[in-house]
């Protein structure tokens, strides 16, 4: 549609019908000119190192081998029977499904909430982006403080009310969990900037004709805002789960991996193999086996996201 | 009697989102106000239920080397960043939104595409051609790392800007002799402030924000205040982290500050049209 009026524009306009031909030849070189700068930065530091690792995955690259040697998909083979890798999968898992659902419902919530004229809409709208808006680094140290025995808020308050200091982090059981918490707090807000961008465009004629028609308030949501919200639901769900794989800051920070690899994620799981350990080859494969695994979700929900809007309009 | 019903059902429905809404509040401001007190908090022990108050742990942060040498690098690297970002991005924000030309969607998608890269994966590429480059421990390398990150902003943010725009404007300009590059910086350039200043706000933070890259590239001279942060986690005592915390989140305080009244939900999300 957008197409059809640029035609209209472009054929309507004396300008351009004037345009001498060197000049308008001229304007078909510009676009790639102006291109040029960030798409050499963006190939330099995005696209050759994954080409660099796709081709570091085929090799045994280590700290002690001086000369890398190629070994087909042996490093792949590695990571079938590599046991961490394999606690690494199920935390991630977990992982995703406990923050991407929780968060997009609570910044669904949010939004809901906040898009409303009142005198505080503004000021909490403002408070609720700010975790957003924290370095995730400071964001996890706040966490981590709050969680630390004898020293955080929960733990101060927690141990007057049912007494006994528990170590968040310190336990398999609670660790997770505990980094979770951190994840859903520092996303919702950004998430619910995209509801609110997205309820603003539900035309209020509807709301009014299902008033008319004796809807109640869950009527309505399920019947107009959910529906008429479903594109920016998938793509804030596609950026949540990309975000849920891309985590790694926080488990530098809050546990390490641990205790005993059970908060340790994909991405850290990398860090680790390969500027701890070294096995630059195993990193690679690892790299791969995510790239593949977020190229396949981001696929996915370009496909629905595109069909959706086809719907739409 | 049915009226009487019909506003008891009201009342409670009004009570149950108004403790809704208490209770996230909770959540998401009760941590922060924890941020608050930090800030001046001597000590804070069991069975306390406010920290005593003293300024010492600034004076300590404050004081030390190491910390105030992070600091300087933060606010040297992050803005380069961000500049250098600026100036290679704006021009394929704008191709994006006003020129039409082949590729222009998968252009596009690339660098939307690119933040779902897994980033430690590509660091270990990226750290060899840096050290093949002599850029390992250099300010340069740490602000090509940081640029990195703000590439989705710088591209998608600006796009939506000039989208925005309404294209009569500028023929309008034209129309009436006006060149190319007069009719940019005299029409377009001032309608687009507003939200260019948003993405630059966006991508300083996220310059800022960088913290694994930054740790393989820049140690062990050219440390900024994330890659610090860790350090002081582990060896120092934790109200060390808590002041240092309050620090690493002042500048996007500020930022909220400063952009509030630009910072409209439709800046972040119009650039994710193709």
């Amino acid at each position: 549609m957008q197409d059809q009026t640029e035609v209209r524009r472009f054929v309507a306009s004396p300008v351009a019908l004037a345009r001498p031909a060197a000049l308008r030849r001229r304007w078909r070189v510009q676009p790639y000119l102006f291109l040029l700068p960030s798409l050499a930065f963006l190939a330099t530091f995005t696209y050759y190192p994954i080409l660099s690792s796709l081709e570091m995955s085929l090799y045994r690259v280590t700290a002690t081998v001086s000369h890398p040697t190629f070994t087909g998909l042996r490093n792949y083979a590695g990571l079938a029977t590599d046991p961490i890798f394999r606690q690494v999968l199920r935390n991630s898992a977990e992982f995703l499904a406990g923050t991407v659902p929780v968060t997009v419902a609570l910044a669904l919530v949010l939004a809901l909430l906040l898009n409303r004229a009142h005198a505080l809409t503004t000021p909490f709208r403002t408070a609720f982006f700010y975790p957003t808006l924290l370095p995730l680094v400071g964001a996890a140290a706040i966490w981590l403080f709050v969680y630390t025995p004898g020293y955080g808020l929960i733990d101060v308050y927690l141990r007057a009310i049912v007494g006994g200091g528990v170590n968040w982090l310190g336990s398999p059981a609670l660790a997770l969990p505990a980094v979770m918490i951190l994840t859903i707090w520092k996303n919702a807000g950004y998430y619910m900037l995209f509801y609110l961008a997205g309820l603003q465009t539900i035309p209020a004629e509807l709301y009014e004709a299902g008033r008319l028609e004796g809807a109640s308030g869950w009527q309505q949501f399920r019947a107009i805002t959910f529906p008429l919200l479903g594109p920016t639901t998938l793509f804030v769900l596609l950026i949540a789960s990309i975000n849920a794989f891309q985590s790694v800051d926080q488990i530098w920070l809050m546990t390490g991996g641990g205790p005993d690899n059970t908060t340790n994620l994909l991405l850290f799981y990398i860090y680790q193999v390969a500027f701890m350990f070294f096995d630059l080859g195993k990193a690679a494969a690892l790299t791969v086996f995510l790239l593949a695994v977020l190229m396949a979700i981001a696929a996915l929900s370009f496909g629905v996201l595109e069909r959706r809007i086809h719907y739409e309009v | 009697m049915s009226v009487g019903w019909y506003w008891a059902v009201g009342g409670l429905r009004r009570a149950v989102a108004l403790g809704a809404f208490l209770a996230l509040a909770a959540f998401i401001l009760g941590p922060l106000l924890t941020l608050l007190l930090w800030a001046f908090a001597g000590s804070w022990l069991f069975p306390n239920l406010l920290p005593e108050f003293s300024l010492k742990w600034w004076a300590y942060v404050l004081g030390n080397a190491d910390v105030t040498k992070a600091i300087r690098m933060s606010f040297l690297s992050a803005p380069a960043a961000t500049l250098l970002s600026a100036v290679i991005c704006i021009p394929a924000a704008y191709a994006f939104a006003r020129l039409e030309f082949p590729g222009r969607r998968v252009l596009l998608l690339s660098f939307l595409s690119a933040n779902a890269f897994p980033k430690i994966g590509l660091y270990v590429s990226i750290a060899t051609l840096l050290y093949r480059l002599n850029l390992m421990d250099t300010f340069a390398g740490v602000v090509l790392i940081q640029v990195i990150n703000t590439l989705l902003f710088m591209i998608w943010i600006p796009t939506g800007t000039f989208r925005g725009i309404n294209r009569n404007l500028e023929e309008a300009a034209r129309d009436v002799g006006a060149g190319p590059l007069r009719t940019f910086f005299q029409v377009t350039l001032p309608i687009a402030l507003p939200g260019l200043l948003v993405a630059l706000l966006f991508a300083f933070l996220a310059a800022f924000d960088e913290a694994q890259g930054t740790l393989i590239v820049g140690t062990p001279n050219h440390i900024t205040m994330p890659v610090m942060m860790y350090t002081l986690v582990l060896s120092y005592p934790q109200p060390v982290g808590a002041v240092f915390s309050v620090l690493l989140s002042l500048p996007s305080l500020v930022f909220l500050l400063v952009a509030q009244r630009y910072l409209r939900a439709g800046y972040l999300a119009a650039g994710y049209s193709l």
